[in-house]
């Protein structure tokens, strides 16, 4: 190897550490941040409506078992830290690695689908529908519209590991793994609210 | 392309918006909505206190929505220019939103039809204002579909200057999003969920109103960049 | 490998995780024996929004992200957490 100054994937990281860097494109931020926002007007109604009847609520809410939501707050948490594991072995073009790790976050979110569908069908065998009362009517709409999001970021993280098994181009691809990486850690970042709403508050 | 026919489609759109708020708003005084959990005799009251309002505010609504339609004709003829773009996606825009149209103006004669004959059986004027709620508020999908079409159809264009900025196709994508709760409101007669709910009438009404804008002034520097051919 | 997986993403990951379990214990379990009822809601969104914090500065890379994007990411945490909280405590309630 040649002495001297030769920049090598440790510097390019380093590099974009040190100048402010939009990951994705600004679109991407655009439906995040709008997403974002819908899903807090989601929340501050939820927890207005408890306000309302919180004795309906908390008696409802004995019925769920938390132990689900712990298990699918960590899926989840798990299949972000893989994405940014992920990013990371893109940035250092570790190609193959990054596309396993890119399945392994998609696996956990296949994970926490199955254990939504799980819980689901208990409650529905239990009589309990979005219309049984208010809690178990947001209940499934919170959460229903929170398993929309993960269908759809299970999608985009499927063409995100064929995308990096191919070896992204510094340009368009690049961008577009860093957008869907950071959809998916919004759909993380709402289950993080939603767990302790949902499962937890009394 | 003609660029005074294109600026006419566009000022329509204004004018849409002008007719709207003077017929649906001032006139009728149907936002914010009658809830769905009122009885027969409230909902016949509501339409026998305001009859001449409900009747002349349906004249402007149907003007409004008669001016929308150049509005989805310029989005198709804007999505036609973009390279690399299929065609298709210009013809789904336009069918999509032509029945967005549809929906208006059915439920529009439906609101005409009940306050037509005020004295009749309250349960038929309900059963009317039932029908014209719903299919106004409720009918989500050719709304979602048109906006898919124009958000895939921005992400699709490789032109060597883009029609409309790339962050537009965002908004559309976050419009369907924001559509999607007014599809529960089959369910609901009082709460967030009903027709004239937050989550189900207020957030799409935002929404739209949000993407409204934001493709009015998309198509506006669109139509001015245009090289005269 | 070594220099993917030892990245502080994963410190900040086992943070997030044992964060979670705790809340569960408290929520759920029986851990809430040593605070006041009224204090375990509060605590469980002030944790809760912070872990979202830590999403989205250290995995969603917010930390290196133009200030403009960050201080609307900040704001939506603080302003929803804030809400949230007012709102449990009946600050908007008209009786």
């Amino acid at each position: 190897m040649m002495s001297g100054i030769e920049v090598t994937a440790d510097t390019r990281v380093a590099r974009s550490r040190a100048e402010r860097h939009l990951p994705g494109e600004e679109g991407v931020w655009v439906f995040i941040m709008g997403d974002m926002v819908v899903f807090a007007l989601f929340f501050a109604v939820f927890v207005w409506y408890r306000g309302l009847d919180p004795v309906l609520f908390s008696e409802s809410q004995a019925t769920l078992n938390a132990g689900y939501g712990l298990f699918n707050t960590c899926l989840l948490l798990t299949s972000s830290w893989f994405v940014v594991l992920a990013m990371n072995a893109v940035r250092r073009d570790l190609d193959r690695q990054a596309a396993l790790l890119f399945v392994l976050a998609l696996l956990c979110g296949l994970g926490f689908s199955l254990i939504k569908v799980l819980e689901y069908s208990e409650k529905i065998a239990a009589d309990l529908t979005p219309l049984s009362n208010d809690f178990y009517m947001f209940y499934y709409i919170l959460t229903g519209l929170h398993f929309v999001h993960v269908i759809i970021g299970m999608v985009v993280m499927l063409f995100m590991a064929l995308l990096a098994r191919r070896g992204v181009s510094r340009s368009g691809g690049l961008s577009f793994l860093e957008g869907g990486a950071s959809y998916w850690h919004m759909v993380d970042l709402l289950w993080i609210v939603l767990f302790p709403l949902i499962y937890l508050m009394k | 392309m003609n660029k005074s026919a294109q600026y006419f489609c566009l000022w329509s759109a204004a004018a849409m918006g002008v007719f709207v708020i003077i017929g649906w708003w001032l006139l009728a005084h149907f936002v914010p909505p009658p809830s769905p959990g009122w009885t027969a005799g409230e909902i016949a009251e509501f339409y026998v206190s305001n009859l001449t309002g409900i009747r002349t505010g349906m004249i402007f609504m149907l003007v409004g929505a008669g001016f929308f339609i150049p509005f989805i004709a310029l989005i198709s003829s804007q999505m036609r220019r973009m390279e690399h773009t299929p065609p298709v996606l210009a013809y789904t825009q336009l069918l999509g939103g032509s029945m967005s149209v549809m929906i208006i103006l059915i439920p529009i004669m439906l609101w005409t039809t009940a306050a037509f004959r005020p004295e009749r059986n309250p349960e038929i004027t309900q059963m009317l204002n039932d029908a014209a709620w719903l299919i106004t508020a409720m009918t989500f999908s050719p709304g979602i579909i048109q906006n898919l079409s124009i958000g895939l159809a921005v992400l699709w264009d490789r032109s060597a200057k883009r029609i409309f900025p790339r962050w537009v196709a965002y908004v559309n994508f976050w419009m369907a999003l924001g559509f999607l709760p007014a599809g529960l409101m089959t369910y609901f007669k009082t709460g967030p969920f009903a027709w004239n709910g937050l989550l189900a009438f207020w957030l799409p009404l935002v929404a739209f109103t949000i993407w409204f804008n934001v493709m009015f002034i998309a198509l506006m520097r669109a139509i001015r960049e245009q090289r005269d051919s | 490998m070594r220099d993917v997986v030892g990245h502080y993403t994963t410190w900040i990951w086992l943070l997030l995780v044992a964060l979670t379990t705790m809340s569960w214990e408290v929520g759920d379990g029986g851990a809430s024996a040593g605070i006041g009822t009224s204090l375990v809601t509060p605590l469980l969104l002030l944790v809760a929004f912070f872990k979202v914090r830590l999403v989205g500065l250290h995995f969603m890379e917010l930390k290196t992200a133009p200030l403009p994007l960050r201080i609307l990411f900040e704001s939506w945490v603080a302003a929803v957490c804030g809400l949230l909280l007012l709102i449990y405590f009946q600050v908007f309630q008209v009786h």
